[in-house]
C-alpha cells in the first residue's frame, strides 16, 4: 500500500517537528518553505526550498513555484504550519525603507546573522517588543526609542528616501531603523483560501482558524498548528506540530489515538466528555453578495483620485496597492460596510501579501467609524495567488492544475 | 551621508554587521551587480541579505507614488522587496538566494515592459 501523502506548508519548529512525527507515522511527506529546510536527509521526507506555496486548492491541491518551476502537488492531507504574521499599525513613514517587522529582523539576526544597522526604534513594547529588544541589544544594537502601540498618534518616521528620524510627542531621535514589534496574529491566508472557518478570538482581538482537539480545521483535508494557530511560544510551536502529525497519521488508520492523546500538548485542549467538537461542520464561502446598503456608484472617482497620494503626512494602510486611510475613510463615508466592500472599492488587500499586513487595520477602522465590534465583521476574501507568480510559472502549471 | 552608486544608494554610517564572521570557514563569497555595481554576497543567502550587508536598503519605487520601499518581512510575505533579477521583474529578493555573477536592477513601478509579449 503506498503511504498518504501529507504536505506541510511552513518548515520552521513546527513544520519541522510535523515532519518527524509524520514519517515515523507511516507518512510521506512533502515540506514546503520559501527559505533552505535544514532537516538531515530522511527517508520519506521531501524537502522542497526556496519554493513559495501561492495557492490552495479544492483537493487538496497545493500549488507553488520554486525558482520559476511550477510545484503542484495532490496530497491526501495538509498541515498549515506557515507561522504567525506581524500584524502593523499605520504611522506616517511607515512605508520608508528601513521600516520592518518584528519577524523580518528576528530573521536577519537568528536566520542570517545581520545586523543591518546600530540604532533602533521598536514599536510595541508588550512582550514581542521586549524579546525583539533584548535580541538587538544583544546582537550588538542599541535601542534608542521603544514606543508603545497607544502613543502611534504621537509617533512619526521621517528621512530622505529611507528611515533617518523618529519622533515621538515632538522628541526627535535619530534612527536607522524602526521595528513593528507588536505580537503576532494567526495567518488567515491559506487557511482562508480553502474555506477553513475563521472564528474572531474576543480574548486576543483577532481572528484564528477554528480547528478541533485534533488540529484539524473543518476543511477536513486540512489541520493546522503553531504560530499559524495562534501558539505563541516555539516550545508549544513543535509540540503542536508533532501532535498535528500524528493525529493526521490517526486519521489514516496508521497510529493508534492514544498514541496520539499521549503527545497532546497543553495548548490545545481535550474535547469533555458529551461535548460537541469544538468546530461545526464545514462552512461553504459565501456567494458574492454586496453587502453595502449603499450602491456602489462605479462611475464615481476611486478614492485614489480624490485622495492623498503625495501629501506628507499621510497613513499607508495597504502596503502592496498604496492605499492610503484617507482613502479607507473615504470608502467608507461613501458606504462600504465590510471588509470585502473596502477591498472592492480601494483595492487594499487585493495585494501580492492577501491581506497579511493590512487586514486588522482595515478591521480596526471599520469597526471603529461604523461602531460595530470586530466579531461582527468577516476578513475579506483571500485568493490565489498569493506573493506572485510569473506568467511562465503559472501557464506552466496550469495543465496540472486544470480548467478551474 | 549617501554616495551614489550609480543607481542603487550605499548608505554609509549603519555599519551593517555580519554577526558570524570567522566563525564559519565554509562561506562561499561570489560577486554580483546591483544596477551595474560590483557588490560581494555569500552564495545561497538572499539577495535582500548581501544588499542589508552592502549598506543598500532601496529595493524598488512604487508605481503610483514613486516612493521608495525596500525589505519589510524579510520572510517572503510582503512585496516591499521586488527587484528585477536577470532580467525578471517582480522577483523577491528575500527569497532569491545569491548566486555568482547574479545581475539585480532596482525595480521601478512594475519593472518595465515584458519583452516577450512586446516583441
Amino acid at each position: 500500500m503506498t503511504p498518504p501523502v501529507l504536505a506541510i506548508i511552513g518548515a520552521g519548529s513546527t513544520g519541522k517537528a510535523a515532519a518527524l512525527t509524520a514519517v515515523a507515522s507511516g507518512l510521506e511527506v512533502h515540506l514546503f518553505d520559501r527559505f533552505p529546510i535544514d532537516l538531515p536527509p530522511t527517508d520519506g521526507i521531501r524537502s522542497h526550498h526556496w519554493t513559495a506555496v501561492w495557492g490552495l486548492f479544492a483537493g487538496p491541491r497545493v500549488a507553488a513555484s520554486c525558482d520559476d518551476l511550477p510545484v503542484i502537488l495532490e496530497p491526501d492531507a495538509v498541515l498549515l504550519a506557515h507561522g504567525a504574521t506581524d500584524p502593523t499599525v499605520p504611522f506616517p513613514g511607515s512605508t520608508l525603507p528601513g521600516v520592518i517587522t518584528g519577524t523580518g529582523i528576528l530573521t536577519l539576526l537568528q536566520r542570517w546573522h545581520l545586523l543591518p544597522a546600530r540604532r533602533f526604534t521598536i514599536i510595541g513594547s508588550g512582550p514581542r517588543g521586549q524579546h525583539v529588544s533584548e535580541v538587538l541589544k544583544h546582537a550588538g544594537g542599541e535601542v534608542s526609542l521603544m514606543v508603545d502601540v497607544s502613543e502611534i498618534r504621537s509617533f512619526e518616521v521621517t528621512g530622505r528616501g529611507q528611515v533617518e528620524h523618529a519622533r515621538l510627542h515632538g522628541r526627535t531621535v535619530e534612527t536607522d531603523m524602526v521595528v513593528i514589534a507588536l505580537e503576532p496574529a494567526p495567518d488567515l491566508t491559506f487557511a482562508a483560501m480553502a474555506e477553513c472557518e475563521l472564528t474572531f478570538d474576543t480574548q486576543q482581538s483577532h481572528w484564528r482558524v477554528s480547528r478541533d482537539s485534533q488540529c484539524r480545521t473543518t476543511n477536513r483535508q486540512i489541520w493546522i498548528a503553531g504560530g499559524a494557530a495562534g501558539a505563541h511560544a516555539s516550545a508549544d510551536s513543535a509540540a503542536e506540530g508533532a501532535y498535528a502529525a500524528a493525529a493526521i497519521a490517526a486519521s489514516f488508520l496508521l497510529v493508534d489515538t492514544s498514541a496520539v492523546e499521549r503527545i497532546r500538548p497543553t495548548s490545545i485542549p481535550e474535547d469533555s466528555p458529551g461535548s460537541q467538537s469544538a468546530v461545526s461542520p464545514g462552512r461553504v464561502r459565501q456567494p458574492w453578495i454586496p453587502q453595502s446598503t449603499a450602491p456602489i456608484d462605479m462611475r464615481a472617482p476611486r478614492p485614489a483620485m480624490a485622495g492623498d497620494v503625495n501629501s506628507s503626512g499621510r497613513l499607508c494602510v495597504c502596503r502592496c496597492e498604496e492605499v492610503t486611510a484617507a482613502q479607507i475613510d473615504a470608502a467608507i463615508t461613501a458606504g462600504a460596510s465590510s471588509l470585502n466592500d473596502l477591498k472592492r472599492r480601494t483595492r487594499a488587500g487585493m495585494g501580492l501579501c492577501q491581506g497579511a499586513y493590512c487586514l486588522n487595520v482595515m478591521a480596526q477602522m471599520l469597526s471603529e467609524a461604523l461602531n460595530i465590534p470586530l466579531s461582527d465583521l468577516t476578513p475579506m476574501t483571500l485568493r490565489p495567488p498569493v506573493g506572485g507568480i510569473t506568467l511562465q510559472a503559472l501557464a506552466a502549471s496550469s495543465p496540472a492544475l486544470g480548467p478551474d | 551621508m549617501n554616495q551614489k552608486l550609480g543607481e542603487c544608494h550605499m548608505v554609509q554610517g549603519h555599519n551593517p554587521l555580519r554577526l558570524d564572521s570567522g566563525q564559519n570557514a565554509s562561506i562561499n563569497v561570489v560577486p554580483f551587480t546591483c544596477d551595474g555595481n560590483p557588490l560581494e554576497g555569500r552564495e545561497g543567502e538572499p539577495l535582500a541579505v548581501a544588499l542589508l550587508a552592502a549598506g543598500i536598503r532601496v529595493f524598488r519605487t512604487m508605481p503610483e507614488s514613486g516612493e521608495p520601499r525596500g525589505g519589510f518581512c524579510f520572510t517572503g510575505r510582503c512585496a516591499d522587496c521586488l527587484m528585477i533579477v536577470n532580467g525578471v521583474s517582480g522577483t523577491r529578493a528575500c527569497m532569491t538566494p545569491i548566486r555568482e555573477g547574479m545581475q539585480v536592477e532596482t525595480q521601478h513601478g512594475l519593472g518595465g515592459s515584458i519583452p516577450e509579449l512586446t516583441q
